[in-house]
């Protein structure tokens, strides 16, 4: 591939670098070393982002550089917290002045392949002095998150350092760690059966009274979704329909307390062991006799906006009459629970 | 030997600038080679399954953010395995909010499937230009994907946007459930309830006059509320068909026409009821019956001693009232007596 490149370089580009421009070529076969009786010259061939070096000197990646400073020691680097898209990472400073700036390197593929850690903390190929920071500015002692890495994938990273004017160092020993995939788990029960079928039923809707159903439905979340997100319900009536009276009950938003009649859901519990937190979503948040509508559309019933363990959101359904709602035996409803965790 | 010097620089120089030369284009050719195409971490990625149960088909959302400034042209979704995919064709959208996150936006561009092959589903786009921006779009028939078969958790699947070549974007993996069950059942009783509340138990007319139709001051009124679907109906019989005086020998001021509707007039002696109604609430269509429709002075029905329909109505009913007017009219000749009076009987029924 580089002998191919550099052919077809040869016929039609002016070869240059950012250090150097060649103002005259030709084909020649010089090797590594020419010399006569009055001159030597040395030359080597290398890639500018490894480390050339030879017993008395390194060359740094992306810069042009003089001499050397020792290589950092590995960095501490790790899955934080059960992460798919990022891994933690800090520095070691191994000592070295305070003005150092540092270079990290990293790779899924044990560096046949690198990219390097920008300023915004992404991995991407550009190498050059912008790359090196110093250790405050990749957060110092509480490290920082590099960002935007596949998921299920080990990575490897290793540091190199920059300090004074252009001395430099090659890289350090390097450090290991994996992103895991994301994940979710969503189990549904009612106060009465984590068995399905699942029910609730008001078994007399007596006219004047709001009334609870008889088990409350109960959705436990975990998921490592590094953006959170969402429990939404919907149901198939809009309503609980009776066949027999040819009549459904609206559900609606309402104080059941003080409206004529009416169906819905509150939320009455939103917990977690850790992360989120789950918060109920208006108008499912309210006390009392207070619910929000069911409708044939989904709609956000609780929410978080972080990872979460262990989270429970407890709903109640709460309906009411009065005797402009015929009486019958087969009003029903199909309520739906839906999970969107946003990764 | 000066000659030979003089080639051997030549040479040795030709060698100098072509190891430079091959240094520096080796340099050049390794700085601006290309990568391999590699697909860079979506920003965001959701992929949201209305329905969760298992072997249950289902519409759904897709929503992403990109990071990167390329140009897409499609995007791949990669269904979890196990879940049943239909041909490409099933696989209409839209891009209605259907209570998308919070940002979304409808996805430009996007248009029906044109590819299925295994798990994955190739969508034509349009290009994505904000990376900032979290584009949806639903997939729209549940014929589309089914839900797998088993219940299990963290079933992963990736969204990936692709160029016009096409070469991978941007990718992001997600992940969801398959649940036994993510319905719960609902049913409810509603007994059944019909009141019927007389507001009070008497009806004082006073003088009657023999210039002027005299009426109820403060007419009572019966008050129902019903659930039954079919509606009520309210009846009315009197003890005397009309007022009678003991006193007077057991003169009767007569009931005028039972079952039909009149107006008394002032001079001519008789009796009536007449009927009035009003609803908060209901199904039901409420009406005084026609013969004992009253809302004008003196106009009403004659009640007897027959049960007789004074008002009905077709539904349920929340506080339907009944106002009951007792109207009477004496002539010269009516006998004079304190004591006229009348028990006026009022039932009520639902039909559930």
């Amino acid at each position: 591939m580089l002998r191919t490149l550099t052919a077809a370089f040869l016929l039609a580009v002016m070869p240059s670098s950012s250090n150097y421009v060649l103002h005259s070529y030709d084909f020649g076969n010089g090797s590594g070393t020419a010399s006569g009786t009055t001159y030597k010259m040395n030359g080597t061939v290398g890639r500018p982002s490894g480390a050339l070096s030879s017993a008395t000197y390194m060359l740094p990646a992306g810069i042009k550089a003089s001499t050397s400073v020792s290589a950092p020691a590995a960095p501490t680097f790790i899955n934080a917290s059960n992460n798919y898209d990022r891994l933690h990472l800090t520095l070691a400073t191994s000592s070295l002045p305070s003005d150092t700036k540092y270079l990290i390197a990293i790779s899924s593929d044990g560096f046949a392949t690198a990219k390097y850690v920008q300023t915004d903390n992404t991995i991407g190929s550009v190498v050059n002095i912008n790359n090196y920071q110093v250790y405050a500015a990749w957060g110092g002692a509480s490290g920082f998150s590099i960002l935007g890495l596949a998921s299920n994938t080990t990575y490897s990273v290793k540091v190199a350092a920059l300090q004074g004017s252009n001395t430099g160092s090659g890289f350090g020993p390097i450090a290991s760690a994996a992103t895991v995939s994301p994940t979710v788990t969503l189990a549904l029960s009612t106060s009465l059966t984590s068995t399905p079928p699942f029910t609730t039923t008001f078994s007399s809707l007596a006219p004047g009274t709001p009334i609870n159903g008889n088990a409350t439905l109960i959705a436990a979340i975990t998921t490592n979704a590094i953006n959170g997100g969402a429990l939404a319900i919907y149901d198939q009536f809009g309503g609980l329909k009776s066949t027999a009276a040819n009549y459904t009950l609206a559900s609606a938003s309402a104080n059941l307390s003080v409206a004529q009649n009416g169906y819905g859901a509150q939320v009455t519990t939103a917990t977690q062991t850790s992360g989120g937190p789950i918060v109920s979503a208006s108008p499912y948040n309210g006390s009392g006799n207070t619910v929000g509508a069911l409708t044939t559309s989904q709609q956000t019933l609780a929410s978080f906006s972080n990872p979460i363990t262990n989270g429970n959101i407890t709903t109640a359904l709460i309906a009411k009459t009065d005797s402009s709602v015929p009486s019958a035996g087969d009003y029903a409803d199909t309520v739906t629970l839906s999970l969107s965790p946003l990764f | 030997m000066l000659r030979t010097i003089r080639q051997q620089n030549t040479i040795k120089k030709v060698s100098f600038y072509s190891l430079s030369a091959l240094l520096a284009f080796s340099a050049v050719a390794l700085v601006i080679q290309p990568e391999a195409a590699h697909a860079v971490t979506l920003n965001k990625v959701l992929v949201r399954f209305d329905r969760l149960q298992i072997s249950q088909g289902t519409t759904g959302t897709v929503c992403a953010q990109p990071t990167s400034t390329a140009t897409e042209a499609s995007v791949q979704v990669v269904f979890p395995t196990g879940y049943t995919l239909g041909a490409a064709g099933t696989f209409t959208v839209n891009t209605t909010n259907l209570n998308w996150p919070t940002g979304g936006t409808a996805w430009t561009g996007i248009g029906t499937a044109n590819n299925v092959t295994s798990q994955t589903v190739t969508f034509p786009s349009g290009d994505l230009a904000s990376t900032s921006t979290l584009y949806c779009f639903n997939w729209t028939n549940t014929a589309a994907v089914t839900v797998k078969s088993s219940a299990t958790s963290s079933n992963a699947g990736t969204v990936t946007t692709q160029t016009s070549v096409p070469a991978p974007i941007d990718t992001g993996s997600y992940s969801t459930v398959s649940l036994a069950s993510d319905q719960i059942g609902v049913s409810a009783s509603v007994p059944q309830a019909f009141t019927f509340a007389l507001s009070s138990t008497t009806d004082t007319l006073g003088a009657l006059s023999t210039s002027s139709v005299v009426s109820s001051s403060s007419a009572p009124t019966i008050t129902v509320n019903t659930n039954a679907k079919n509606g009520w109906t309210a009846w009315g019989q009197d003890a005397n068909t009309g007022l009678k005086s003991v006193s007077a020998g057991n003169y009767t001021i007569a009931s005028k026409t039972p079952g039909t509707n009149s107006t008394l007039v002032a001079g001519t002696e008789f009796a009536n009821l007449g009927v009035t109604t009003s609803q908060t609430g209901g199904t039901g269509t409420l009406a005084a019956d026609a013969a004992f429709l009253g809302g004008g002075t003196g106009k009403g029905g004659g009640l007897d001693t027959t049960l007789r329909t004074i008002a009905s109505s077709n539904g349920t009913a929340n506080n339907a009232v009944l106002t009951l007017t007792n109207n009477a009219v004496v002539s010269a000749t009516t006998p004079a007596a304190t004591d006229y009076s009348d028990t006026i009987t009022m039932v009520g029924a639902a039909l559930f």
